[in-house]
């Protein structure tokens, strides 16, 4: 199980995470959805301390990491147990597909490069990528550079993946994809979180879900009470805006 | 025959010259590679803003961008002395000007020269990088030494080379004017050549090819290696050297479309 215990981030004086507490069971997938700028990037973020909290402890069963006071060591060790695939990808634009997914196996991991490769190809093999091992990134779509950044994440078999938005930045078409990958990947039982607009996929993946407004969980609960069964005004009002917007998209 | 202008002069110059061409490039290789490690600390100084240095060497770079190439080695080969003649009184020792070859001042005036150019250089390719790419190198749990020699290094050379080339081309004709310093390279000699006949034309002519040739070679070799450190345009197994060939005729032919 991981703890997350109140994880509070200010920009200057905007309050940006107000105190945000759950758990992590294994094998959960967790969604977050909110309205934007309510800070749920800035969430996944402090959890792998890549912005740093203000206050706030991510707990494993053998390991605690206080954003307040840690050593390199203990940011290294979060950071191997954590994994993140990102809005915009950001692979590596120098180097190949094989060696983007190789590179935290051997420089982190300290694995031999020929186990490395073992990896990395069964990695890129689940994401059906492995045909464009040797490509650059600039070679490939975008929806084919987030299937790499999430073999990337996986090759490291991390406690924890991060997805901070992972579909915003494709067109339509390629969404699909992306979501299928994931959706594999949760199946196999993996611990995730997941911050995504995507309603419908949320409703079928995620085994919790939390809804954040202004840096606080409004609410939280599996996917069938938040969307079916809201408690609070303003759950109730999101998803009506959501599916309002939603909708018209898939009745084509 | 009229002779007013000698072509076998010419060539007789520039073989004259050529023994001279060792000592120039000696000069550009050494303040250059200096001049780079220089650039590349103020550049890391000047980035992460530590405070002190940050302001000594933003009037360092101001200075050395404000002022002549030439009036700077005269201040290097009038202020060493000076400078030397301040530490044998304050600390008693007896350093001799005499023992300093003078190639030592052509030196130091060309690599702080360099230091301060190519600092802007490495700064602004720095910066050119997405930030993303950094983070997810540190959400990988790369550590910073990690993340700046296996991301960011590579990238940022990419975009810094063609600047850096252009500026050790710089370097190399800026080596003519060591002759200031009493260094005798490849302009000082055509001088001393062109003085012996009052054959002055002749000699820079003959000084004039031999630059040109050697920068037009520097080129190349820039070229040669942008070619390596570019992620190159073709889809495809880059790393099968046959196939990179294949596609490279196929590039031309369509006219870049692949």
């Amino acid at each position: 199980m991981i703890k997350i215990r109140d994880i509070k981030k200010s920009f200057f004086t905007n309050k940006v995470l107000d105190g945000i507490s759950f758990d992590i069971e294994a094998g959960d997938v967790i969604a977050i959805i909110g309205p934007s700028g309510t800070g749920k990037s800035t969430l996944l973020r402090c959890i792998n301390s890549i912005t740093k909290a203000d206050e706030g402890i991510v707990e494993f069963d053998d390991f605690k990491f206080d954003s307040q006071k840690h050593t390199k060591k203990d940011l290294t060790a979060l950071r191997k147990r954590t994994s993140m695939v990102f809005q915009q990808f950001n692979l590596f634009s120098k180097k190949t597909v094989l060696k983007n997914v190789m590179e935290g196996l051997t420089v982190v991991k300290k694995i031999s490069k020929k186990e490395a490769k073992e990896i990395a190809i069964k990695e890129l093999e689940k994401v059906h990528m492995e045909d464009r091992q040797v490509y650059y990134p600039k070679h490939l779509s975008g929806g084919q550079q987030q299937r790499v950044a999430i073999a990337r994440a996986m090759a490291m078999q991390p406690e924890l993946l991060l997805f901070d938005e992972p579909t915003s930045a494709l067109d339509p078409e390629l969404v699909g994809e992306v979501l299928d990958t994931i959706r594999d990947i949760a199946k196999e039982g993996n611990t995730m979180i997941v911050v995504s607009h995507e309603m419908s996929f949320v409703r079928n993946v995620a085994t919790k879900v939390i809804f954040m407004e202004n840096g606080k969980i409004v609410e939280m609960g599996s996917a069938s009470q938040i969307f079916d069964n809201p408690q609070n005004e303003r759950t109730k009002e999101f998803l009506i805006k959501n599916r309002v917007f939603i909708q018209p998209e898939y009745s084509i | 025959m009229l002779n007013i202008f000698d072509v076998d002069v010419v060539f007789k110059d520039v073989k004259s010259i050529l023994k001279f061409v060792p000592i120039s490039l000696n000069i550009s290789i050494i303040s250059g590679l200096i001049g780079l490690l220089i650039g590349f600390l103020i550049a890391i100084i000047r980035i992460k803003k530590i405070p002190v240095l940050n302001f000594l060497s933003g009037v360092f770079i101001s200075f050395m961008r404000g002022t002549p190439i030439i009036v700077q080695l005269y201040i290097t080969y009038f202020g060493i002395p000076i400078a030397l003649l301040y530490i044998n009184y304050y600390k008693g020792t007896n350093l001799q000007v005499a023992n300093i070859p003078p190639i030592i001042y052509a030196l130091a005036a060309l690599a702080l020269n360099t230091g301060a150019f190519c600092s802007v250089i490495i700064q602004s390719a720095f910066e050119a990088i997405n930030p993303g790419e950094i983070e997810a190198a540190a959400a990988l749990g790369m550590n910073g030494r990690q993340r700046m020699f296996r991301i960011i290094i590579p990238e940022a050379l990419e975009l810094a080379l063609p600047n850096l080339g252009n500026q050790f081309i710089g370097v190399i004709k800026g080596t003519s004017l060591a002759f200031t310093c009493s260094v005798v390279e490849m302009t000082a000699q055509a001088k001393i050549i062109g003085a012996r006949g009052y054959r002055y034309f002749e000699a820079y002519v003959a000084l004039a090819i031999i630059y040109w040739v050697i920068i037009i070679i520097v080129e190349q070799l820039i070229k040669i290696i942008l070619h390596f450190v570019r992620v190159p345009d073709v889809v495809g197994n880059v790393e099968d050297k046959k196939l990179y060939r294949k596609h490279k005729k196929l590039l031309k032919k369509q006219g870049g479309v692949l």
